[in-house]
């Protein structure tokens, strides 16, 4: 059955087992091209808009708004005009009957096999995915973030290459310690880590303060760093951080009202979800992650610690890639160049907010 | 992040409190096993809640008491006073009346008699709620009781994640804690983190969001209304579930502003309504909040009789998702005349 072909429900998070669908795009009838919006797609994380998997015309839509599925399942069907309506009926029928198989192959692909390295800090989490063939890339979140904000990326990336991604001293299953809360201090805790992988090379993917911590990491690595990319990077010359935003993170009680901090991250902040709310005032309450971000916070509002980055970029030359809508990196300027790409309707989660684009980027600099 | 039960989520509070704290020791009615056996195959309480306690804590941390629940409280207190963390358990809260002077009389009271001196870090673990066919002096909540107490604080977790956190906050508290663990939700399964975490008392946990509508309910009754919630969400109704984890203190202003914003008020109370948190807390909003109101106040409670026995009839007794829904929908119905 050449020229159809099967919309289904993405996985996007590591957790992902289920997706709502939320909107469509795009009308039964109209014709769709490869990688255009088609349908949001909510999960328990967040909302987000899944890419059309084909060219055609959208012939039919299998779900109810509102329904939610397993990862995998048959939402609609993209086909040729061409095509008949029989044609597509059987293949979604077949589709349908052999989705108990379908469902579980694959599964996993996209998920990090969980491990705990140590470090001078004490254990951290990391994830891995790959089978240690290809390049190394290791992917560093942001404040108060942790390792599954790499959701949308892990697909895109890993392809012929090992993903490590960790979560930082203060962050998700890692240690509590976090020394003095500096980005040096936390760049030679990871450093550790890579030590303790026996990685030979690694390209390194930092967003935010992570960003920061891979450019303190670099000069650690000495012949060991490939390429460095840094998203929404946190102490570049010219720019501050919100220290609104991250006290509010913290000290923000009620649900409604972190729920406001949180929508400062997104361009598009009706992604904010309920649950995403939640995770963050669960992490808080865990016992030392009050202390740690809380001295992790107080480092980077002081601003001492950024002094040096400046020179550091001039030395590694990363590609940097800021949202246009950031409202937590507040910049100077906003001026794109060989090495820095601004992308548009983005704010300070352009990896995931307009993750396709962000990876292109990423995959176009380590070639 | 694994799934644990609401019992397995309590036993890992305890747990790792008792790992932690030295001072933390447990104390009730067979919780090993059998006082005077060598504990091989302990039951761990009626529920098995504190199963392999004593093979990991030891007798002396794990005490097995005569049936005589004012003895449990009584030594709890003593040692709370002395600077342990004892966790005492009633087998069901239906039994505190034994043991109520040692409670209302004496722990609530030594901080407020010694001025401020003394502390009494006691908790009280106690099963309460109807459900399960145990008939009437098995099946009472009574945490209006302990609510209108000065001194004591009071806990109703309506789920696992909520219920690991809020003991570990109740141990590390230094006041006299009442836990009510609901029966019908000892099987009810979540995703519970492994690190112990504390949830603050007195914060409201804003379930469900909404703005047509604010319904409140504690502990078993929270599952029944965000079904109900649910429900009329699909018929456009959109009701906030508020679940104030702790019925002392009482997070009042969550349910204030909540109410400022919906402008009605559905409260559920599995207790018969007389003096109880549905009465408490339309007393509050018609004191505070009377200029938010757009319609009565709404609850939903037990009738001012004991729990019966007979299914049929508890299952009438108790609040149910057929109740609360004609309630909820009472209130969003509900307009002035003109």
């Amino acid at each position: 059955m050449s020229g159809i072909t099967a919309v289904r429900i993405p996985k996007w998070g590591l957790s992902m087992t289920e997706g709502t669908v939320v909107a469509w795009h795009k009308a039964v009838g109209d014709s769709v091209t490869e990688d255009e919006d088609l349908v949001d797609i909510e999960t328990a994380k967040i909302t987000n808009v899944a890419l059309a998997p084909g060219n055609g015309v959208l012939r039919r839509i299998t779900v109810d708004l509102g329904d939610t599925m397993p990862v995998g399942a048959l939402i609609g069907v993209i086909a040729d005009a061409a095509v008949a309506d029989a044609e597509i009926e059987t293949f979604i029928e077949d589709f349908n009957a052999r989705f108990g198989v379908l469902k579980t192959e694959g599964a996993g692909e996209a998920v990090f096999q969980p491990a705990t390295v140590d470090s001078r800090l004490g254990p951290i989490s990391i994830g891995q995915r790959g089978d240690g063939s290809g390049d190394t890339i290791l992917l560093i979140h942001g404040f108060a973030s942790d390792m599954n904000s790499w959701g949308f990326n892990i697909e895109a990336l890993g392809e012929g290459r090992t993903l490590v991604a960790l979560d930082l001293p203060g962050h998700g299953t890692s240690t509590k310690n976090v020394g003095d809360g500096t980005i040096a201090t936390l760049a030679a805790a990871v450093g550790d880590v890579l030590t303790r992988l026996e990685v030979e090379r690694v390209h390194l993917v930092g967003h935010s303060l992570g960003a920061a911590v891979a450019l303190q990491l670099a000069e650690l690595l000495e012949g060991k760093l490939g390429e460095m990319v840094l998203v929404a990077p946190a102490g570049l010359p010219g720019s501050t951080v919100s220290s609104d935003f991250l006290n509010g993170l913290l000290t923000a009680r009620r649900q409604r009202e972190l729920k406001g901090y949180l929508e400062m991250l997104m361009a598009d902040s009706s992604r904010v979800t309920h649950e995403m709310v939640e995770d963050i005032i669960k992490f808080r309450r865990v016992d030392g992650v009050m202390d740690a971000l809380g001295k992790i916070r107080d480092q980077i509002n002081s601003g001492e610690q950024f002094a040096g980055l400046g020179a550091l970029v001039e030395k590694y030359r990363p590609l940097v890639i800021i949202g246009e809508a950031d409202r937590i990196i507040v910049r100077d300027s906003l001026q794109e160049n060989g090495e820095v790409k601004v992308i548009p309707y983005a704010g300070h989660m352009p990896h995931v907010e307009s993750p396709n684009e962000v990876n292109a980027l990423i995959v176009a600099r380590l070639g | 992040m694994a799934k644990k039960t609401y019992l397995q989520a309590i036993a890992e509070a305890l747990r790792l409190e008792m790992r932690r704290d030295p001072n933390v020791f447990l104390i009730g009615e067979d919780i090993a096993g059998g006082a005077g056996t060598d504990h091989r195959g302990s039951v761990g309480g009626i529920f098995g809640l504190t199963s392999g306690f004593i093979e990991e804590f030891g007798a002396d941390r794990v005490i097995d008491t005569p049936i005589s629940e004012s003895a449990i409280i009584g030594a709890a207190n003593g040692a709370a006073i002395t600077g342990m963390r004892p966790v005492a358990e009633l087998m069901f809260v239906d039994f505190v009346g034994v043991c109520l002077d040692q409670i209302f009389n004496q722990a609530a009271k030594f901080r407020y008699m010694f001025g401020g001196k003394a502390k009494c870090p006691l908790v009280i673990r106690a099963p309460i709620g109807g459900g399960l066919r145990a008939g009437a002096q098995h099946s009472a909540t009574l945490h209006p009781l302990f609510t209108m107490f000065p001194g004591l604080k009071v806990v109703m977790p309506s789920n696992p994640y909520d219920a690991k956190g809020l003991l570990i906050e109740a141990i590390r508290n230094d006041d006299p804690v009442i836990f009510l663990e609901h029966k019908l939700l000892y099987g009810m399964e979540a995703d519970v983190p492994d690190e112990a975490y504390c949830i603050p008392f007195g914060e409201a946990d804003f379930v469900r969001e909404g703005d047509d509508v604010t319904l409140v309910a504690f502990s078993a009754m929270v599952p029944r209304a965000v079904e109900v919630a649910d429900r009329l969400e699909r018929e456009g109704i959109s009701v906030e579930v508020i679940d104030p984890r702790t019925t002392s203190p009482l997070d009042k202003g969550a349910i204030l502003e909540s109410v400022e914003r919906t402008g009605r008020l559905v409260i559920v109370d599995e207790s018969p309504p007389r003096c109880s948190m549905a009465s408490d807390i339309a007393g509050i909003v018609a004191q505070e909040g009377f200029a938010f109101l757009k319609a009565p106040i709404e609850a939903v409670t037990c009738p001012h009789t004991s729990s019966p026995f007979s299914p049929s009839l508890e299952d009438a007794y108790m609040p149910s998702v057929e109740r609360i829904e004609a309630a909820v929908r009472k209130a969003h119905a509900y307009r002035a005349a003109a």
